[in-house]
């Protein structure tokens, strides 16, 4: 049987009565709406003017104006508890400020996809956007005039929650030829006038990097890669969304295309330079969880070799297998590294919550090789520093730092340090490189903390990493 | 040490000087003269004057670019950067056109080094000719002064006074550039190609480069990081050179030739201009390094 599509004045209030969502109850969003996210705002507005609150939002991300929805949903009392991978301004002051009432909850997106199929973080209603459904209730994120791609994040949330609304601004009179969520895992479709920005959809936050000093690390990456022995025929292949990440991958895979390598896959945010390694044949196979730009979008929907991946075979950990656990290879970005290897890409230095854990930690513990690309210096702060801020990802996962200003490999490594040496590659003990910075930057001082815990960081099968406590910081307004 | 590169660096930038030895240049120049505004010279001369005292650059050679001893800025600029006890930076003095400016400066530099009790001669000059005037006293200008460490070419200001046309392709710089490695060969020292300013353009700059170096210049000043590789790259000796300079070299060593004057590889005779010729292939910078 079809599933109702309700549309017009009141549709999602109605859907929302519907789900049976009350006091306390727990919702999920997915991320893949990015910087043009509509959804979260409008379910917020929804949730408020029926009184129902101290609900638990739980998010595989949250960023642009879907932020200021959350923050004002904490502040008339509507939101009591999120979990998340990461947050954004003015969230995140919020945050910070301990405006939240509970510790947010911190999860990797392998973290966040166990705890919601083991039942840990049950969910009772899961907003789901999707940028069509056709009229039987099929949907997915590639069709539709606001198309983001892969629904990996949602999937995970659509298959365990008690209640679904598939939200979306498109119904195709055709039936959906992909399709990514089936309509008997949805129980409503409500039609909008808008999910999203479609500009701010597909792009805007991801960046090659342009710097030179990006490419003087991006160089060096490759120079480390190459030499490690990790790039070979068949090797699985992931780059993070940060610009020298990506700028890595390209360069990666000019050399492969020098060489006559072939890899097996490349997965994680598919990107435009991913899309295009697959399309070049230089891998076989393109896993995607989340589409970073348009011609991943369009890539999804049109190339047999690119494939939607969800959370869950993604990076799992309870899983057997997962991609993330496949992985020959994984290049992090980062905010600071410390000296024990361990990586934050969560705080800044100044103790702001600007960025999230993501995959990173999913997939560091599975590459055989993760390294940790940076500029050592950021403005006039290291980001090499003896402890860094916030573990996000533990030290003994990560294989190698390169920087422009040197190459550290993990001393349990000593045989990846031995065959760089033989192909002529420095190396520097991540101490020295710290002292070596300190002596330009001077020892940096860190942001006082009060002792009220506002964050709760957990290691992807659900241990305390971490917390984050409270800091004064004066909210910044988008 | 001759330099492949050199990479300009404002003197009044902090950020480009933390990272100014890192892009692989062999020589870094900071520079207080033309990408420092007027209002910023004298915070650009302290900034200068403290990071040759304090700041690690690494294996680089190290030069400053003075302000045109036209200007008022020039002595101040001498007298701050020669401070450091440790750290003697090259000279760059820019639009020199004739020996008199050499003088001048020489004159100065002179008087600090006395002041400072520092062994005479220890400053070194590398004089940038970038007028016709200048190109035509070029071997004037680079014999003047026993402190003249190399010549550099500065293309814009000639370019400008002669209408001389800076494409790539345009063999419109050949005699400027050929009179300077003439006086800089006459007078053994090492001599530098003006930049390529157009920084995206990377075929241009190749195409420059491989002519100045055909031309007889040791090496090209840069003014943007990512230009360095390749100006290293062309003005690496390639395999086929260092192999012919490593064959010269072990024959005339080999064959006890040194005493005889003259010994033959593959057919040719080598005497000493020849050796001469491979001992510094062998010398040049990212061949003595293993590079």
């Amino acid at each position: 049987m079809a599933v109702e599509h309700l549309r017009g004045d009141g549709a999602l209030r109605k859907a929302i009565e519907a789900s049976g969502l009350s006091e306390g109850g727990r919702i999920s969003f997915h991320h893949h709406l990015r910087y043009g996210d509509r959804v979260v705002a409008q379910v917020f507005r929804e949730i408020r003017a029926l009184g129902v609150r101290n609900v638990t939002a739980n998010f595989s991300s949250v960023m642009g104006s879907a932020c200021s929805a959350v923050r004002d949903a904490v502040v008339n009392g509507t939101v009591t508890r999120i979990e998340t991978t990461g947050s954004k301004s003015p969230l995140s002051e919020a945050i910070l400020t301990g405006q939240v009432p509970e510790p947010v909850v911190f999860r990797t997106h392998g973290g966040r996809a166990r705890a919601i199929e083991s039942g840990e973080t049950p969910i009772d209603v899961a907003f789901v956007a999707v940028s069509a459904v056709d009229r039987a209730g099929n949907a997915n994120g590639t069709d539709g005039p606001s198309r983001f791609g892969s629904l990996g994040y949602g999937l995970v949330d659509a298959r365990h929650a008690n209640h679904v609304v598939a939200i979306t601004d498109y119904v195709s009179s055709k039936p959906l030829s992909r399709v990514s969520l089936p309509a008997d895992g949805i129980d409503q479709v409500v039609v909008v006038d808008s999910i999203g920005d479609s500009a701010s959809i597909s792009g805007g936050s991801l960046r090659l990097a342009n710097r030179p000093m990006d490419r003087v690390i991006a160089r060096r990456a490759v120079e480390v890669l190459f030499a490690s022995g990790a790039i070979h025929d068949g090797f699985g292949f992931q780059a993070g969304s940060g610009g020298v990440s990506l700028l890595v991958a390209r360069m990666v895979a000019e050399r492969m295309s020098d060489l006559g390598i072939k890899g097996g896959f490349i997965s994680g945010g598919a990107t435009e330079t991913a899309v295009r390694m697959i399309e070049a044949g230089l891998f076989e196979t393109l896993y995607d969880v989340q589409s970073f730009d348009d011609m991943a979008a369009q890539s999804l929907a049109a190339n047999k070799n690119h494939l939607e991946m969800d959370a869950s075979r993604y990076a799992n950990p309870d899983r057997a297998e997962t991609i993330a656990s496949r992985l020959d290879v994984m290049i992090l970005s980062a905010t600071e590294v410390d000296t024990s290897f361990a990586v934050n890409s969560l705080t800044g230095t100044d103790g702001r919550i600007i960025g999230a854990l993501g995959g990173a930690p999913d997939t560091a513990e599975g590459a055989g090789l993760t390294m940790v690309v940076l500029p050592a210096l950021r403005g006039r702060v290291p980001t090499i520093c003896r402890t860094v801020d916030t573990v996000c990802t533990p030290g003994e996962h990560v294989d190698v730092v390169v920087t422009e200003r040197g190459v550290c490999v993990h001393p349990r490594r000593d045989e990846l340090r031995a065959r760089l040496a033989e192909a002529g590659v420095q190396t520097v003990e991540i101490g020295d490189l710290v002292d070596r910075l300190y002596g330009i930057t001077g020892e940096p001082v860190r942001v006082p903390r009060k002792d009220r815990v506002v964050g709760v960081v957990e290691s992807r099968r659900g241990a305390v990493l971490d917390t984050i406590r409270a800091v004064e910081v004066e909210p910044e307004t988008n | 040490m001759t330099c492949r590169s050199w990479l300009y660096c404002p003197g009044n930038d902090p950020g480009k000087i933390t990272q100014a030895a890192l892009y692989g240049a062999d020589g870094i120049i900071l520079d207080l003269e033309d990408s420092v505004a007027a209002e910023e010279k004298l915070d650009a001369r302290e900034l200068v004057a403290e990071a040759l005292r304090s700041f690690d650059f690494g294996e680089a050679q190290l030069c400053v670019r003075i302000n045109s001893l036209e200007t008022t800025w020039w002595e101040e600029d001498l007298r701050a950067i020669l401070r450091s006890p440790d750290r003697v930076p090259l000279v760059r003095i820019p639009k020199v056109e004739s020996p008199e400016t050499v003088a001048s400066a020489a004159a100065l530099v002179a008087e600090i080094e006395r002041a400072a009790g520092r062994q005479p001669g220890t400053v070194r000059f590398q004089c940038i000719v970038e007028t016709p005037r200048g190109v035509e006293k070029a071997y004037s200008i680079v014999t003047s002064s026993s402190r003249i460490d190399s010549v550099s070419f500065g293309a814009e200001d000639y370019c400008a006074q002669t209408g001389a046309s800076r494409s790539p392709a345009a063999k419109a710089l050949d005699f400027a550039r050929s009179r300077l490695v003439n006086a800089a060969g006459a007078a053994a020292i090492t001599v530098y190609d003006t930049v390529w300013g157009a920084f995206r353009d990377m075929e241009g700059l190749r195409d420059d480069a491989k002519r100045a170096r055909e031309i007889g210049f040791d090496g090209k000043s840069a003014v943007h990081p990512d230009q360095v590789a390749l100006i290293n790259e062309i003005f690496t000796p390639s395999e086929q050179e260092r192999s012919w300079a490593k064959r010269v070299i072990d024959a005339f060593d080999g064959e006890g030739a040194g005493s005889r004057g003259v010994a033959a590889v593959e057919g040719q005779m080598i005497d000493a201009p020849v050796v001469a010729r491979a001992r510094r292939i062998l010398a040049s910078p990212g061949v003595r390094d293993g590079g």
